[in-house]
């Protein structure tokens, strides 16, 4: 997968209090226009499969459908966007997304319950307008991955979470471990789970989700806290994503995630997955330390 | 114009925030800077805003040598101290260098005076019975600038000149102000109030006395934010005292030390900053921000039973204060606790208005601690009162000669006007 990657914008029409980029707490929209543009521009025909428009809320960008045409004027194949999903519920707006362009929603979706993703988001009724918006891509054969970030709150609802995904017929099951940046940084004591805690329903719902035929993923856990599920990390699989943030380039995504986001504890010296896995969140080993953590043998990789 | 920042604060980082604020003031009308900065303010330099030299400790003698190459490629035109005092203390005590060999150099040095050099005995009362002899040198350097605040409006000198620091960030919604406050877990109508914890107000102190204080007011203010109402709660931001773990932990939230934006929001979203630091940079940020603050001091002296039974009928301290007092003493006199800085910030603090804009109280004064957080927390009353100084303030520092103006008079009184005005 080669894929270029905007951060279109700080703002959100949501307010979740984990969100990793701190958008609710932006106080103005730091991203210039230009920028994207010049972005999308110097790197056109270099052979990217996609552009991966993200945020803040990119469906709540006055320029979203200026952004979709430049991105085909450029010849970039196709775009995928990173949403709440909650403008999506207007089933006429995700059809002229896709005519722009759009081939897949990476839609977050935070609970199974409406009131816990509403708490999560900080938004009343956010939850049905997301569930109505994956619909909408669905009914327009639009694929959808969905993203989970795994809280104290919404926890114990994963499993009911992943039989909502089957029903809704999501494509791709994506579950993220909270980062402490952003607002995250502010709200891990109240919704950073303990690592034992995020095993015990995450490898059942894995299983699930796998026994349902889904395609799975895991971001940001450390593999000893996963394993055996591992091979299941974004981290396993090579990518190539070149990111714009607030006009700076990044041209791995992965590899600055790893090295600026991430970091080694005493229990990585010996640990045979050292460098796949990318680590801890430099955060949460600041915060709750390194005992969670334990190397994974020879046989891991 | 070429100007090297030598910005060295190793401690806490205000002096570099200071620093940073003029090199702004500067950078706008055309002048480049480059910082000689320590490791621990890096941080405020990753965004790549100035090019920078970081020192680190092990080096010492050896930074003679980064100076060097520094000069040589930077080519700087003017050296500028940010600040004077700690370029002094930091050269000879951790480079173990002559802080003057920068003179070799034939630049023109222009200090940063955050303390009012001129109008001190260049005596600092740091602990108990102790006094820091600081070098007189600034006397000879034939101009300063002081930043506003925590400096006064004026100066009685030619060659000395106020500046408006920019100190305030920006004020925070209330969007943002309700979200962090939901991330951190307080809820909707609680009250937030703020506490920072330095590294160097921990008790790792070259004074058994200061390390003592150091160890033993965190507990005492902890009994004094105990007695605050159910629905106050605290924030906690750098280290983290022991005592501090005595206050409700459903109502105590612990940040570790974090970037100077995030800080900022944080800042700007509490209700009160408490501190026991008058010089402190951040009491600075909050009031010019808009936020309430509540300086504690100790005014008071004592080192026997004798003493403590005369503070007692003066303040009338309660069961807790008096066996703290009994079990801490000797004390000594301090406003920027674990330090002393008390006699010696007395002529900075005469006729200042900065101190309108905030409230202080005596360590001791328990009850006074009491009322006065409450006050600043819930009386409406109080709480404008305090807001309208800040705006009247923040209006007379505005109204000062920007940071670049100044040093440009401050070239001026080197002789070297005319050659850099544009
Ligand atoms: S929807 Fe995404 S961008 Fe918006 S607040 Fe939530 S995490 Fe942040
Ligand atoms: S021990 Fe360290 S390197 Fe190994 S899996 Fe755990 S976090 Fe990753």
């Amino acid at each position: 997968m080669k894929q270029l990657s905007l951060h279109v914008t700080d703002t959100c029409n949501s307010k979740c209090g984990f969100c990793v980029v701190g958008s609710p707490l932006a106080q103005k929209d730091a991203v210039h226009y230009p920028d994207l543009v010049r972005f999308l521009f110097e790197n056109a025909e270099q052979g990217y499969t996609s552009v991966n428009f993200h945020g803040g809320e990119p469906t709540i960008h006055p320029k979203l459908f200026e952004l979709l045409n430049l991105a085909r004027l450029f010849g970039y194949p196709e775009v995928h966007i990173q949403t709440n999903g909650r403008k999506l519920k207007d089933s006429e707006f995700v059809r002229k997304l896709q005519e722009g362009g759009v081939r897949l929603f990476i839609v977050s979706l935070h609970g199974f319950h409406a009131e816990t993703q509403d708490m999560l988001a900080q938004v009343r009724g956010g939850f049905e307008e997301t569930l109505e918006g994956i619909r909408n891509a669905k009914r327009l054969g639009i694929p959808v991955r969905t993203n989970t970030v795994l809280t104290k709150q919404n926890l114990y609802e994963l499993d009911q979470l992943v039989g909502l995904c089957g029903e809704l017929d999501v494509d791709h099951v994506n579950i993220s471990n909270l980062h402490p940046v952003g607002s995250g940084f502010f709200a891990i004591d109240g919704m950073g789970p303990a690592m034992a805690e995020t095993r015990e329903v995450l490898l059942p719902a894995v299983e699930r989700l796998l026994a349902m035929n889904r395609r799975v993923s895991l971001e940001g856990f450390p593999f000893c806290v996963v394993r055996p599920y591992q091979h299941l990390s974004i981290e396993w699989e090579k990518r190539d994503i070149r990111m714009m943030y607030h006009g700076s380039v990044y041209d791995n995504y992965d590899t600055y995630m790893d090295q600026e986001c991430r970091t080694y504890g005493p229990a990585c010296q010996q640990c045979s997955c050292r460098g796949l896995c990318g680590g801890v969140y430099k955060e949460y080993a600041e915060r709750r330390g390194w005992s969670e953590f334990a190397p994974l043998p020879a046989a891991s990789r | 114009m070429n100007i090297l920042f030598l910005a060295l604060s190793s401690a806490g980082y205000g002096e570099t925030i200071i620093g940073l604020s003029l090199a702004r003031s500067l950078r706008d009308q055309g002048h480049k800077a480059h910082f000689i900065i320590d490791c621990i303010s890096s941080g405020l330099f990753s965004g790549g805003e100035f090019p920078h030299t970081v020192l680190e400790p092990q080096m010492g003698p050896m930074i003679t040598l980064v100076m060097d190459s520094v000069i040589a490629e930077f080519k700087p035109e003017v050296i500028v101290l940010a600040d004077y005092f700690t370029y002094c203390g930091v050269f000879s005590k951790r480079y173990k260098v002559d802080p003057w060999f920068i003179e070799q150099y034939g630049i023109p040095i222009v200090p940063v005076d955050i303390w009012e050099w001129h109008e001190s005995e260049f005596a600092i009362d740091v602990f108990l019975n102790k006094k820091m002899p600081v070098s007189r040198k600034i006397l000879d350097m034939g101009t300063a600038l002081r930043p506003v605040p925590l400096c006064r409006l004026s100066s009685r000198r030619q060659d000395v000149f106020p500046f408006s620091l920019q100190a305030g960030a920006a004020p925070v919604s209330s969007r943002t102000r309700e979200h962090l406050r939901t991330a951190l877990g307080v809820p909707k109508h609680a009250k937030l109030v703020m506490l920072a914890s330095a590294k160097w107000q921990m008790p790792t102190l070259s004074d058994d006395n200061g390390n003592r204080l150091a160890e033993a007011v965190p507990a005492l203010l902890a009994h004094y934010l105990e007695l605050l109402p159910d629905s106050v709660h605290f924030v906690n931001v750098g280290e983290r005292p022991a005592a501090l773990s005595q206050l409700p932990q459903d109502r105590l939230h612990l940040i570790p030390s974090c970037a100077q934006t995030r800080f900022n929001v944080l800042l700007g979203s509490v209700d009160l900053f408490v501190t026991l630091n008058l010089g402190a940079t951040t009491l600075t940020r909050a009031v010019m921000t808009g936020v309430q603050g509540l300086v504690i001091e100790n005014s008071i002296a004592g080192v026997g039973p004798e003493d403590l039974q005369r503070i007692d009928g003066t303040l009338r301290l309660d069961d807790f204060a008096r066996e703290w007092l009994a079990r801490t003493m000797p004390v000594y006199p301090f406003r920027m606790w674990p330090l002393g800085f008390h006699d010696f910030l007395q002529p900075m603090l005469t006729d200042n208005p900065y101190l309108d804009t905030f409230a202080r109280t005596q360590l001791l004064d328990g009850e006074g601690i009491r009322t006065m957080m409450e006050r600043m927390l819930f009386d409406r009353g109080t709480i404008d009162r305090y807001k309208d100084s800040q705006q009247r303030y923040a209006g007379l520092v505005s109204a000062l000669d920007d940071g670049a103006s100044c040093f440009m008079r401050a070239m001026e009184c080197l002789g070297l006007g005319r050659r850099y005005s544009r």
